[in-house]
């Protein structure tokens, strides 16, 4: 028995004139991930999140919302900030949001307590254009959490705001996640995708590099350096070990690329036992962005 | 604002039209051998026409109202925003067609009531046929604006920028189909948008057109009805049409 994606994505693509913005892009989403959608400006993470959201047209290929095709209502179900807050700036931040739970048909009575959630009670009768940009993002999180929805649909929800600004909104997210919300979340900075997200998904040129767990790519991606008097020993040496995948220098050292987790105490001994005494030995846990940039920069060589 | 600047020049206009047409009378009348009646823009039934003729010379004023509303949606993004949170873009057209529908009921009424009261004022003999024999002006009058505010909103859609669309309006408004018309025979140039829904309500026939022997229409015809209906529709369909499949 398959558990129905909440999201499902088929071959999905997008082109401008004649540039291909997305290419074939298919992927499921299910219910509680929090997916991050990774890559550099320019890769497609907007133009999916676009027409999943009903405001741009696929060239090609499909997507179903809830194992259906897409209608107007089922987008009732989803919370969503693309780019950047979008509101009537001459209004107040409540009357934009009464517009949204009217489409929503969502009662105003709940719109108090979202001004709550996110800390604009003080300003809720200011007019939207007069709200800082911090502010703004924080009304934008809140009329995607009017209705409480299914699924959230956040792209580059921290872009532009001052430090103390990123860490407010990613506690707001993180907080919204542990509701068990299903959340879709662009962004091009790794450490946001790596702390936020139980998923990701890697696109660059509107292509799709990777998907996983943010788990299994970080463990994936494990790797040891090591020195030696006599490099050309110790790499024929390691190289011949069945966990190791890759061999590479890096700044005067060797760095063997694991299959899986090995202890390096484990590694000592078997060079050891080859007669090859290292100097220098360190286990690194590669990190997302290590491996974000190495999928990016394999695509250009 | 433009519903402000639009609501004083036209009482402006509906108070001072008289005064206006009075004084320019009686300097030709001076002149003149013959000599003219004084006669009254506000009496019934004629007053419909006249108001119903003077007011949709102001129409443009709508029309502007009408751009800056939709053209607004695409610049701020707020369209976007509300067809994520589950609008269908054929809700989002048919509430602009309200607000065209409301604008056009609004200044209709705002031309009514003024209208209305001065015709009770200033009619020497005042009937109840006398008072309403005109009346069908101030329906055609609803009808241009109509027409007229379906014009902008394809203009407004088609543009999406306030100020292209402004501009395109204006040009086609003030020169291009006056060009065109120019150059086409009338019984065509009659089919021209602009040129019907402004023949709707035709030069109302006051004693000082008929001074200059000029005779225009005292009744809406048909074929303009027809022909700014067919327009209007035309419009709305392209509307619809333009939003079924586009990015926005």
């Amino acid at each position: 028995m398959t558990k129905t994606p909440i999201l499902s994505i088929k071959k999905l693509t997008k082109y401008y004139g004649k540039l291909k913005a997305l290419d074939e892009l298919s992927l499921d989403v299910y219910s509680g991930e929090i997916l991050g959608f990774l890559g550099p400006n320019g890769s497609g993470k907007t133009t999916t999140l676009g027409i999943l959201l009903g405001i741009l047209e696929a060239s090609a290929g499909s997507y179903l919302w809830f194992g259906e095709p897409p209608t107007p209502q089922q987008r009732k179900k989803i919370g969503a900030l693309l780019e950047t807050p979008l509101f009537y700036p001459y209004l107040s931040g409540y009357d934009n949001l009464k517009i949204i739970a009217e489409i929503k048909g969502v009662p105003f009575s709940e719109i108090d307590a979202i001004f709550k959630e996110v800390g604009l009670e003080e300003r809720k009768n200011s007019k939207f254009k007069t709200y800082s940009l911090g502010m703004k993002q924080r009304l934008a999180i809140g009329a995607a959490l009017l209705g409480n929805p299914e699924v959230m649909i956040l792209d580059e929800p921290t872009n532009g705001l001052d430090p103390s600004g990123i860490v407010e909104i990613r506690e707001l997210i993180v907080s919204i996640a542990k509701r068990g919300m299903t959340i879709v979340l662009a962004s091009h900075l790794l450490d946001e995708v790596e702390k936020i997200c139980t998923h990701v998904v890697v696109l660059e040129k509107g292509k799709k590099l990777h998907a996983g767990r943010v788990s299994e790519v970080l463990k994936a991606s494990e790797t040891v350096e090591m020195a030696a008097f006599d490099m050309k020993r110790l790499e024929a040496a390691i190289s011949e070990e069945e966990f190791v995948t890759e061999t590479y220098m890096e700044n005067g050292m060797l760095v063997a690329e694991l299959a899986r987790h090995v202890d390096p105490a484990e590694i000592n001994r078997l060079l050891a036992n080859k007669g090859v005494y290292v100097s220098h030995l360190a286990a690194r846990k590669k990190s997302l962005e290590n491996y974000f940039l190495e999928l990016i920069s394999d695509q250009h060589v | 604002m433009l519903f402000i600047t639009y609501l004083v020049t036209m009482t402006a206009s509906i108070v001072g039209i008289e005064q206006f047409l009075n004084s320019a009378l009686t300097n030709t009348g001076a002149d003149s051998a013959v000599p003219i009646p004084k006669f009254s823009f506000y009496s019934f039934p004629y007053v419909w026409h006249n108001m119903a003729y003077l007011a949709g010379m102001f129409k443009i004023f709508l029309a502007l109202i009408i751009v800056f509303f939709v053209s607004n949606e695409f610049s701020y993004r707020t369209l976007r925003q509300n067809i994520m949170n589950g609008m269908s873009r054929n809700e989002f057209v048919w509430s602009k067609i309200l607000f065209v529908v409301l604008l056009s009921l609004a200044a209709t009424l705002i031309l009514f009531f003024p209208s209305l009261i001065m015709g009770l004022l200033k009619t020497k003999v005042l009937t109840w046929e006398v008072a309403t024999r005109k009346l069908f002006f101030i329906l055609a009058y609803f009808l241009e604006l109509l027409a007229f505010g379906s014009f902008a909103l394809f203009v407004a859609f088609l543009l999406k920028r306030s100020a292209l669309a402004i501009g395109l309006l204006a040009f086609y408004y003030f020169i291009l189909e006056r060009i065109i018309a120019y150059k086409l025979p009338d019984e065509v140039a009659a089919f021209l948008p602009i040129k019907a829904i402004g023949n709707l309500v035709d030069v109302p026939n006051s004693n000082l057109m008929k001074l200059f022997g000029v005779n225009f229409r005292e009744y809406v015809a048909t074929q303009d009805i027809i022909v700014s209906i067919v327009w209007m529709a035309i419009f709305i369909g392209s509307v619809f049409f333009m939003m079924r499949k586009r990015d926005i």
